[in-house]
């Protein structure tokens, strides 16, 4: 199962939730089971960023998660 | 890369010259405005006198028929882009609001405001002619300030735009566009564990980046309606994508040819010109040069923002941080996007902290619109985080070090913005910091020495890269990233690296759009580690090819063939065969299966967390309040230094911008919100005469996801200076700089305050 973990940002659109698992093998499977579970999140992660045990990933879409990945959803890095 | 086992680099971490070197410093090099083609007209801007205005009318009719005239656009000539902010949770951008800045529709938003553009035979004609363009406004009052902009009944810049982020949000028309939130632990509980807690607010003002080169492109627009664009840039695929948004149309129309580029930090990655450039080359049937001057320049490019800060930290006697708490409102600019969200992310991130809470508003403002700049928003937050610090750590009497070594994240510890870092070099830059001869030599009269921190993500994003072998056996690569640090030298480091011949035989180019495969742009501190990973894997390719090419020779399999310091080698079947070089082997390309060209393409995860610790010494005049920096050293992790001139000159450059910013740089506007110091005369920029030789320490914690351990080097060395200086000038007056710049006025202002 993997452990997504909210932002404060982000618990206003999840009922408060600071931290849930899913059972998904991809970060685009595991978005849809957001949406499915929490429909104000609908469309909000699509183009979002994502820490994937440790590593930003600025186009996390099809990367595949391990069973205990830990998965945060946020900004897209970029810089100067 | 392996800490424990490291590789044994031939070429990397070597400091051969930059084969770009030779013609930047002859005045070979062709830069954005160095390009001309027959028939070339050349365009001027017509900039809105006001800071806030709604646009009645545009009459161009006397500009059209003034002699030489080509062509004239106005925003009427652009697609109506609806604003839209693309991406609530994930970063954004407003295409209607970029093309709104390009040229200004229904309102100006700054003094220096694109309103009108004219294209000419000659600039003075199109300059003359944008004197004839008559605009009716409807004059407003401009908003100057985050405190203007957030008062009850403020005048707003867009009546229409509904802040977004984290609610509670403003109700009603506002000028706050967008509010963020981060927390976590338990803040109340967190700050009554603390015995110190030390409160301060901090204001920072609107700087600019300073880039040599003013913005400059060429467009030309062909009657099948292709354009071609050469223009400096930090990212021709940016210019490319951006420009087709802007203008709706096809991407494959445009092609972009990334000039030479004069320094760029972030200002360089949105576009002005281009978009105008298309209307006037398609209306006159001409290849159209736009080029800003310097006031042009500063009254209309992205600066970063002005910001105010009110921040708290708690900690208890031992020096153990229990708690934070910050509120920080960045100016936009005149559209939203202010790196407010970065600065969120960074300001706590250098120290475990588990009880925090942060808020962040970005702010719209009467003035130009704010650009990438270095580690957007870092230097920002940790001007205040890190002088906090300092003062806590004056409290306690504890070495500032000392301190911060007992709070530092390192590898394992989870990161305010959520991740857990893997291996990080925190840590080892204050122990190099604490070794460093500079700590503790001795300081005069009137002297004084501040440290300070800084944190940067670093990028990761997209790169291709592709390297082809010549028949005698020299080699080619080809990326498609401008090269403003010195990325040329690096990806030609690497790739002769991996084929294992001098670095002199490899050719590095940058490609346009329609040359090259596709590249992020030229920022985020990304290419050396990013586009470095393509040029590697392209090498690897190449190198499989070379020992497939002598394993036709030989007539043996490809594992029999092992590839060693820049031949083939028999091993197995192939034991006892001559060595074949590879200038042999690219001799025989044409009898052995053609030539050989390999490319790769990456998206590999951000760059690695970017750590870096800077000790200053200044001494401040207190006759004239001149404060006079005397020695300055900076110390970061770089994972590895692939081309380490290069590295301590992005380590130089990101401290003296930072010294620049922390001692003279600002904008200074007159009550109508207009620049008044739009020049380097009184733009106060430091020159080399203004520092001394800053001495860069190079620390290599390997980065785990790069196959070399590369960081990004280039945006963490901007961080730490505007607090390092900070602290030195509280070291030596004993007064603490609440705001910046620390000019001469206001310092000996603070002191005759202090001395009465």
């Amino acid at each position: 199962m993997a452990i997504v973990i909210f932002s404060s940002a982000q618990r206003s659109l999840v009922d408060g939730a600071e931290r849930i698992e899913i059972d998904a093998a991809r970060v685009v499977d595991l978005i849809a089971a957001l949406y499915l579970r929490y429909p104000q999140l609908e469309g909000k992660l699509d183009d979002a960023a994502a820490a994937i045990d440790g590593d930003i990933h600025n186009d996390p879409k099809y990367l595949r998660l391990n069973p205990e990945s830990e998965v945060h959803f946020m900004g897209a890095i970029s810089g100067g | 890369m392996s800490e424990s086992n490291p590789r044994k680099f031939k070429q990397v971490g070597t400091r051969p010259i930059r084969p770009d070197g030779l013609d930047k410093v002859t005045g070979r090099a062709a830069f954005g405005a160095d390009l001309s083609l027959p028939g070339m007209i050349h365009a001027a801007l017509y900039r809105s006198p006001h800071a806030h205005a709604r646009i009645i009318s545009i009459d161009t009719s006397k500009a059209e028929s003034f002699p030489g005239v080509k062509a004239v656009a106005t925003a009427a000539d652009l697609p109506d882009i609806p604003c839209k902010w693309m991406g609530e949770l994930s970063g954004g951008i407003d295409y209607g609001e970029i093309s709104r800045n390009v040229l200004a529709r229904e309102k100006v938003l700054y003094h220096g405001h694109a309103v009108a553009a004219v294209a000419a035979t000659t600039l003075e004609q199109a300059q003359q002619a944008c004197k004839l363009i008559v605009v009716e406004y409807e004059a407003l009052e401009p908003v100057m300030s985050i405190d203007q902009a957030l008062a009850p009944g403020a005048t707003i810049l867009h009546e229409e735009q509904e802040p977004i982020g984290v609610k509670p949000l403003p109700v009603g028309p506002t000028n706050v566009a967008r509010r963020i939130t981060m927390d976590g632990g338990d803040l109340e509980a967190g700050f009554a564990q603390a015995d110190v807690i030390i409160e301060r607010e901090f204001e920072t003002t609107m700087v600019h980046q300073g880039y040599i080169e003013p913005h400059a492109a060429v467009v030309s627009t062909r009657q099948d309606g292709k354009s071609d664009i050469w223009c400096s840039t930090q990212g021709q695929f940016m210019v490319k994508s951006t420009t087709a948004m802007v203008m709706a149309c096809d991407p494959n129309d445009l092609k972009v040819t990334p000039s030479e580029i004069g320094g760029g930090f972030g200002g360089k990655t949105t576009v002005y010109h281009e978009p105008i450039g298309i209307v006037l080359s398609r209306k006159s049937g001409r290849p159209v040069k736009l080029v800003m001057t310097r006031e042009e320049v500063f009254r209309a490019t992205g600066p970063t923002s002005g910001a105010k800060i009110s921040m708290r930290i708690g900690a208890k006697a031992d020096g153990t941080l229990v708690a934070a708490e910050t509120q920080m409102a960045f100016e936009a600019g005149a559209f939203r996007g202010s790196p407010v969200g970065a600065a969120c992310m960074c300001v706590f991130t250098p120290y475990k902290i588990s009880n925090f809470a942060i808020e962040g508003l970005d702010i719209v403002v009467n003035k130009p619109k704010v650009a990438a700049y270095r580690a957007p928003g870092s230097p920002i937050a940790a001007f205040a985080i890190e002088q906090l610090m300092d003062e806590l750590a004056l409290k306690l009497g504890r070495d500032p070090i000392e301190l911060r070594l007992q709070n530092a994240v390192q590898e394992g510890d989870r990161a305010p913005y959520g991740p857990t870092f893997k291996r990080i070099g925190f840590r080892e830059t204050l122990e190099a910091a604490q070794r460093h001869p500079h700590y503790n030599a001795p300081l005069g009269e009137n002297q004084g020495r501040g440290i300070a921190s800084g944190f940067w993500f670093n990028g990761g994003m997209q790169s291709s890269a592709t390297v082809s072998v010549n028949d005698d056996g020299s080699a080619v690569v080809r990326t498609g990233n401008p090269d403003i640090g010195g990325s040329r030298a690096s990806m030609a480091l690497m790739a002769a690296e991996e084929l294992g011949i001098p670095v002199e035989r490899v050719r590095p180019l940058v490609g346009d759009t329609d040359s090259v495969g596709y590249c992020d742009l030229t920022g985020g501190s990304r290419v050396t580690f990013a586009t470095g990973m393509a040029v590697i894997e392209a090498s690897i390719k190449v190198v499989d090819a070379l020992r497939a090419r002598a394993a036709t020779m030989w007539g043996v399999e490809l594992s029999d063939v092992e590839w060693r310091d820049g031949s083939a080698v028999g091993v197995n079947g192939a034991a006892g065969e001559e060595p074949l070089p590879l200038a042999r082997l690219a001799r025989q390309m044409r009898s052995t299966g053609g030539p050989i060209v390999e490319s790769a393409s990456v998206n590999p995860p951000a760059a690695g967390p970017g750590f870096a610790t800077h000790i200053c010494d200044v001494e401040v005049d207190p006759e004239t309040g001149r404060t006079k920096v005397l020695r300055y050293t900076a110390i970061q992790d770089a994972g590895k230094a692939v081309h380490p001139s290069y590295v301590e000159g992005q380590f130089q450059g990101g401290a003296a911008q930072g010294i620049g910013w922390a001692l003279n740089e600002e904008y200074l506007w007159d009550a109508d919100g207009k620049m008044e110091n739009p020049g380097f005369l009184d733009y106060r920029m430091p020159v080399a005469s203004d520092l001394p030789m800053i001495d860069a320490v190079i620390v290599e914690v390997p980065n785990p996801i790069h196959p070399y351990g590369v960081r990004g080097v280039g945006e963490p060395p901007i961080v730490p200076p505007l607090a390092t200086v900070a602290n030195a000038v509280h070291a030596a007056t004993g007064i603490r700089f609440e705001s910046l710049p620390m000019t001469p006025p206001r310092v000996l202002a603070a002191i005759d305050r202090k001395d009465s």
